[in-house]
């Protein structure tokens, strides 16, 4: 039985109250550190945030963001922090949440020396933020339940009647890549087809997770055939040595081509160890980084056009800007919300 | 006013406006988040935002996705109620220590997320229709209301069957005895233990069904839209957070009927300090539909045991796993304790002012109380963005990169879980006692100290630990306001989950689901044996 006595109670209370006040003052002390949000996964991030700190010295204080915030997480903490930014720097596993970020005044402007080679159209034109890397929206096929010729091709495939609905899956569109692509197809296609794909895929009745995770589970396990999702989710399968198969979409001559959502880092406006952001972004966007993060699986796909880079795997991209794109997100994260939540 | 109210309230010896400032401080503290975001909306509308009304009225599809929220949450509530008070009914009448070492097995799972819930019962339901359909058989669907339903009150049986069983224990034994000199276990069962246990039902019913209003994970995973849904659907949209709180007035609004429904309860319940040994109560003949009943619910409840349990330990795979995680994760479980420890201190403390004064007769008390059950209808991560604008906003300096805004973020996400508790318990002191050492005391605080509290330690400890395993799993808000370089032990399985890392997720639950085994087996058992120091009068 649990017994409580008085006179330990106190005592205990006091004792409790001194730690977390050490604790406090370690936290709230200044140090030679640097404080970056990034939205990429935790594994694949933290041992690039690793060896910046061992080879500079600068502790890195590192905030990870969570699939199941719905990328709203990292995004409206800036915000509400923007008077008083606890972060020095953002590094998003897309570019859509950088591009707000830039209109809500939340980044500072820095051109690193790191970006060239990185093309203008994956830069921002005043220097808010720099994209690097490339992940790739995918269909992830499972083998077992369809064969090679039967393999879809083209986004437009997952409309098919020879795929029964109920074995298709996306993502909500509304929340992270998958609300980039549907805003990619409304840049491209213009809103009415972007909206008619949408609609014509939840008339047929295809399965709609939450999260490209979640979607890349349910073809691994057999209760999709194909579903949309992107390279780091894919790849993480594929790796693993699951049934699947990772295609990339669209790349027939005449094609759409596949949507290549590139990762953005940016200093944040008023941040409190500016310098050792910079230093950050600088090691951030080298191409030593890039090449670990494609040797671990969160990008395989380079925007640079030389160096070593350029070895990597060509992939026929989607003609659209991505300012383009950004402007089309309103819109169509309203109407994929009234499509599918319902 | 009954007189046990009367004794109550002339022995608490801090004046009445004591008191109320007491209330109202615990009030506020929960209303916090409400109140910065209505401030925040009606500057926006205001300001010149005026097509924020369009939001406050819910068009056909809101309207739908509402209906189906609350039909669902309702099925979860009632369904849950009902296998936990058949579960609980069972447990109450094992009364040798075996029969109080399994009750510790019902809590093990509570600080386990329900995402984690949700995909263990898929796995495990798909290796049922493997096994289906090479028999011939028809599949076990896995998608749309029901198989949502099923998992959703998978997850919250352990709240609703410890909830029950609180109510069952608190039913006075010489009450059950003297009904079964007359009439069988079962009239006994009907007519008696049940009514006077009903507030906990009832309070069982309401936490279940708020939880379960404001989770999407779940039903998302099954097919289902949910209304909680459309709210992070909107905010992702716009991050407009005067637009994600106009869309979650309705949720809001039902948490006010749902505190009425509390107060009305306990404040009707009967007196309910038991007194005496319960192992001298006669033992009951049950009829045997409510036996067989009761199987039914232990089978299921050994089922949202088990199917968790049996699913992490194999993606876990091996020990050497667990031990590898539970090493590199050391940095966020002391986080996470630490964070829990104080964030269920501090909610005891403001939990103890709010169930005093819920306690007392009077309409603010009762307006007060509505305030504080307010953040069961919040969505947890608006809370946190409450929560980091109201800090800058004061310019809290000092706390800066500190712990105390996720242990805040806790506080006020658990508080009315707290007071709820800390009400049954203060309900079940014997006011003779109270007024007895009001007379003794040398002055208010020396009766406090020497009588009140130690009355009362059992249910602090208990309040305390059921908000430990709360805070602990708590996410949406932590993550808004979390120190960087700092992470809970749930951020990390979310993290992990989405990298498709099973085994490591898998191993991260294990570990949360053993500290909300010893913190809900201390919360249950101080729970149980919290009249056992003060018999006073045998």
């Amino acid at each position: 039985m649990l017994k409580i006595k008085i006179k330990l109670l106190l005592p205990s209370l006091l004792l409790l109250a001194i730690v977390a006040m050490l604790l406090v003052n370690q936290l709230g002390r200044a140090k030679n550190e640097v404080v970056i949000y990034t939205s990429v996964d935790q594994v694949f991030s933290e041992p690039v945030l690793k060896e910046f700190e061992k080879q500079t010295g600068i502790k890195v204080l590192a905030l990870y963001d969570s699939e199941a915030a719905k990328t709203t997480g990292l995004v409206n903490r800036l915000i509400a922090e923007r008077d008083a930014p606890k972060a020095d720097v953002f590094w998003n596993g897309e570019f859509a949440q950088t591009m707000l970020l830039k209109e809500k005044g939340v980044l500072a402007a820095y051109k690193s020396p790191s970006a060239e080679g990185i093309p203008a159209q994956y830069t921002d034109a005043d220097g808010f933020w720099t994209g690097f890397g490339g992940r790739a929206r995918v269909i992830l096929v499972n083998k077992n339940l369809l064969s090679a010729d039967q393999y879809p091709k083209s986004i437009y495939d997952l409309l098919k009647l020879e795929y029964a609905p109920d074995k298709i899956g996306i993502a909500y569109p509304m929340f992270g890549t998958t609300a980039t692509h549907a805003a990619a197809l409304y840049a491209d296609l213009g809103s009415d087809k972007g909206r008619e794909f949408f609609e014509d895929l939840s008339q047929r009745g295809i399965k709609v997770y939450d999260g490209n995770s979640v979607v890349r589970d349910m073809v691994v396990n057999g209760q999709l055939a194909a579903g949309l999702t992107d390279t780091d989710d894919a790849l993480g399968a594929v790796e693993k040595g699951e049934p699947v198969e990772m295609l990339f979409p669209d790349q027939e001559e005449g094609g759409l081509g596949t949507l290549i959502v590139p990762n953005t880092v940016a200093l944040i406006s008023g941040a409190n160890h500016p310098e050792a952001g910079k230093q950050l972004i600088d090691y951030l966007l080298s191409s030593d980084v890039e090449k670990e993060l494609v040797d671990a699986g969160w990008t395989n796909l380079s925007i640079r056009k030389s160096g070593e880079a350029a070895s990597m795997p060509e992939v026929k991209g989607m003609k659209v800007n991505l300012e383009d794109i950004y402007k089309q997100m309103d819109q169509s994260k309203e109407e994929m919300q009234k499509i599918f939540v319902r | 006013m009954k007189i046990h109210d009367k004794l109550k309230c002339s022995y608490f010896n801090i004046n009445e406006a004591g008191m109320l400032a007491g209330v109202l401080l615990a009030a506020f503290l929960a209303a916090f988040p409400v109140l910065l975001l209505l401030a925040d909306t009606l500057q926006s509308f205001f300001a010149g935002s005026p097509d924020l009304v369009t939001f406050l009225v819910p068009d056909e599809r809101r309207l739908q996705l509402l209906a189906r929220s609350m039909g669902i949450s309702g099925a979860v509530a009632i369904c849950g109620m009902a296998a936990g008070i058949l579960t609980a009914s069972f447990l109450f009448a094992w009364k040798s220590k075996a029969g109080l070492a399994v009750r510790y097995v019902f809590f093990a799972t509570a600080a386990v997320p329900p995402y984690v819930h949700a995909l263990s019962w898929t796995s495990a339901l798909v290796w049922l229709n493997s096994l289906l359909r090479g028999s011939g058989l028809a599949e076990i669907t896995l998608q749309g209301n029901g198989i949502c339903i099923w998992v959703g009150m998978m997850t919250l049986l352990p709240i609703t069957t410890g909830l029950a069983l609180v109510g069952f224990e608190s039913v006075e034994p010489g009450l059950i005895e003297a009904g079964c000199i007359f009439k069988g276990g079962g009239r006994v069962f009907g007519s008696i233990i049940m009514p006077l246990a009903a507030p906990s039902f009832l309070a069982g019913g309401a936490f279940a069904f708020l939880i379960s209003l404001m989770d999407y994970t779940i039903p998302s995973l099954f097919q289902v839209n949910v209304y909680s849904l459309e709210i992070f659907a909107q905010y992702s949209a716009d991050y407009d957070a005067a637009k994600a709180f106009l869309l979650s007035l309705p949720l809001l609004l039902s948490a006010i009927p749902t505190a009425m429904l509390f107060q009305w309860a306990f404040r009707n319940a009967a007196l309910l300090n038991t007194r005496g040994d319960r192992k001298n109560t006669i033992e009951m003949e049950m009829p045997v539909v409510l036996i067989l009943l009761q199987g039914l619910a232990l089978g299921i409840s050994f089922l949202q045991f088990s199917v968790p349990f049996i699913s992490l330990i194999i993606s876990t795979g091996t020990p050497l796993k667990l031990m590898n995680v539970f090493l590199s994760s050391y940095h966020e479980i002391g986080f996470s304790m630490l964070l829990s420890v104080l964030a269920a201190t501090i909610a005891v403390f403001f939990g103890t002012l709010a169930a005093s004064g819920m306690n007392r007769k009077g309409r603010i008390y009762k307006i007060c109380w509505i305030f504080i059950l307010l953040p069961f209808a919040i969505p947890a991560p608006l809370t946190g963005i409450a929560l980091a604008k109201g800090w800058n906003s004061i310019g809290a300096y000092g706390t800066r990169g500190t712990i105390w805004l996720p242990v805040m973020a806790g506080v006020i996400r658990f508080l009315p879980f707290a007071a709820l508790i800390l009400l049954a318990i203060i309900k079940r002191m014997d006011p003779r006692l109270l007024e007895a050492s009001r007379i003794q005391q040398k002055n208010t605080l020396h009766g406090l100290v020497k009588v009140y509290i130690p009355m009362l330690s059992k249910g602090l400890v208990a309040a305390g630990c059921l908000v430990f395993i709360l805070a602990a799993g708590e996410l949406g808000a932590t993550m808004i306001v979390t120190p960087p370089g700092s992470g809970t032990i749930t951020m990390k399985i979310y993290n992990y989950m989405h990298y498709g890392a099973s085994d490591s997720v898998a191993a991260l639950c294990l570990i949360m689901l053993v500290l909300s085994l010893i913190a809900g087996s201390a919360a249950f058992t101080a729970l149980i044996h919290s009249e056992k120091g003060f018999k006073g009068g045998d």
